[in-house]
């Protein structure tokens, strides 16, 4: 057996891994080898030692600590509020990513709902445009006196709603003006893109008459 | 009889039932191994302690996703190791002394002048400078006797792979310790005599 073969050995004998012959080859090679010899009694001496390594003791208060550690982050459970059938509910944990996936869900149910209640309104809005026809729709328009710019809203929208007391004040003085309903609505491009119908209500028509006015409701 | 596997998942059933008795008894089966091995790993009592600490902290907070088709132990080294691991990357960012400090902080080294029986220390100072993959391998191998299987499988790498990483750790340690081992072979063979210094 070659030198390179037998430290090969002598490492699988320090885990006892060696079959039986591969065994006796080495105690062979090592009779005649003073050098693998000298490695042999490196490994059994460095295995040994590593094996009974002086062990270090952990301090009396490591259980102690480790529960306050745990008490700072979660309450260990109090075996009276666990007693009887409470005990069976599984207990809901508070974890930062729950509260992510529950805030991520709200926002998609909101904005599904908001998408489909879009989509609802449109649709209703195109079945009346539809079933008036587009003469129909022209002749309403005509009666109104309404502009390209200007369109349908649900009666139940008020068109003082959430403006500012100067945008108020000069809406409350048109519609009275025009003898208008209050719940006429001025409106640009941009008021009559979110201005959507709801199905089966009546109609109004938002109304611009001043270039001034469209400006500002516009922001 | 009932082997350590089955106690370790007898006690995880019931801390799964939020039983802290039984993570105590958990934590008393396994924090002293713990921290022989960290400590080993980082050459510091008190943060091998801070790291047990945390990995408990884990285990009870993660209780839940046990998974009862491997070892309790496993995982619990795994998560220990992996501290350590982290830990000695911020070191490796961060820390550099020299002898002086250390001897100034009362940070305790080995004597050159000691004997024989002072091998340990010095294997534990070599272990210390060992790369982190074959100090891992090493210590829960040759130090805590834990089978290859169970070493593969804290550490994540093939059963070969911790073979050759023990080995490895084994060769360098044995040319670091070569003066040492050399003296001691001496004097098993009675070659040399123990001095005792006066």
């Amino acid at each position: 057996m070659r030198c390179r073969k037998a430290r090969w050995y002598l490492c699988a004998r320090c885990d006892e891994t060696l079959s039986e012959r591969q065994r006796k080859r080495l105690n062979a090679h090592l009779e005649l080898c003073s050098e693998c010899r000298r490695e042999s009694f490196y490994f059994a001496e460095l295995t040994a030692t590593a094996s009974r390594m002086e062990t270090v003791s952990v301090r009396p208060d490591f259980n102690l600590r480790l529960r306050s550690a745990i008490q700072r982050a979660e309450p260990v459970p109090s075996p009276v509020a666990r007693r009887g059938w409470f005990a069976a509910v599984p207990r809901l944990q508070w974890r930062p990513a729950y509260a992510f996936a529950m805030a991520a869900a709200l926002v998609l149910i909101a904005f599904g709902s908001f998408q489909y209640s879009s989509y609802r309104d449109r649709q209703a809005v195109a079945a009346e445009n539809a079933r008036i026809g587009q003469d129909g729709e022209l002749a309403r328009d005509a009666a109104l006196g309404l502009g390209d710019n200007q369109s349908v809203v649900p009666p139940q929208w008020s068109p003082v709603d959430g403006l500012s007391p100067e945008m108020r004040r000069l809406q409350e003085q048109y519609l009275a003006d025009h003898k208008l309903p209050r719940n006429y609505i001025l409106g640009g491009d941009e008021i009559a893109d979110t201005a959507m119908a709801a199905p089966g209500t009546e109609y109004v028509m938002p109304v611009v008459r001043s270039d001034q006015m469209m400006q500002q409701v516009s922001y | 009889m009932e082997t350590a596997k089955a106690i370790d998942h007898g006690l995880m059933r019931r801390i799964q039932k939020d039983d802290f008795d039984a993570f105590e008894t958990l934590v008393d089966r396994y924090k002293t191994r713990l921290v022989n091995v960290i400590y080993r790993m980082l050459g510091d009592q008190n943060e091998a302690e801070d790291l047990v600490q945390e990995t408990f902290l884990r285990v009870w907070t993660h209780r839940q996703d046990y998974d009862f088709s491997y070892c309790l132990s496993t995982w619990v080294y795994t998560i220990a190791l992996n501290l350590a691991k982290n830990e000695l990357r911020k070191r490796r960012k961060v820390k550099f002394f020299n002898i002086g400090e250390l001897a100034e902080k009362g940070i305790d080294l080995p004597d050159p002048k000691m004997g024989p029986s002072a091998l340990g220390h010095l294997l534990q100072g070599a272990i210390t400078k060992l790369p982190t993959k074959y100090k891992t391998a090493f210590l829960l191998r040759d130090v805590e006797q834990l089978p290859y299987e169970d070493v593969a499988q804290i550490l994540g790498v093939p059963l070969g792979t911790v073979k050759s990483r023990v080995n490895r750790a084994r060769a360098v340690l044995k040319n670091d310790l070569k003066p040492k081992l050399e003296q001691s072979r001496a004097l098993s063979e009675g070659s040399l005599v123990p001095v005792r210094s006066m």
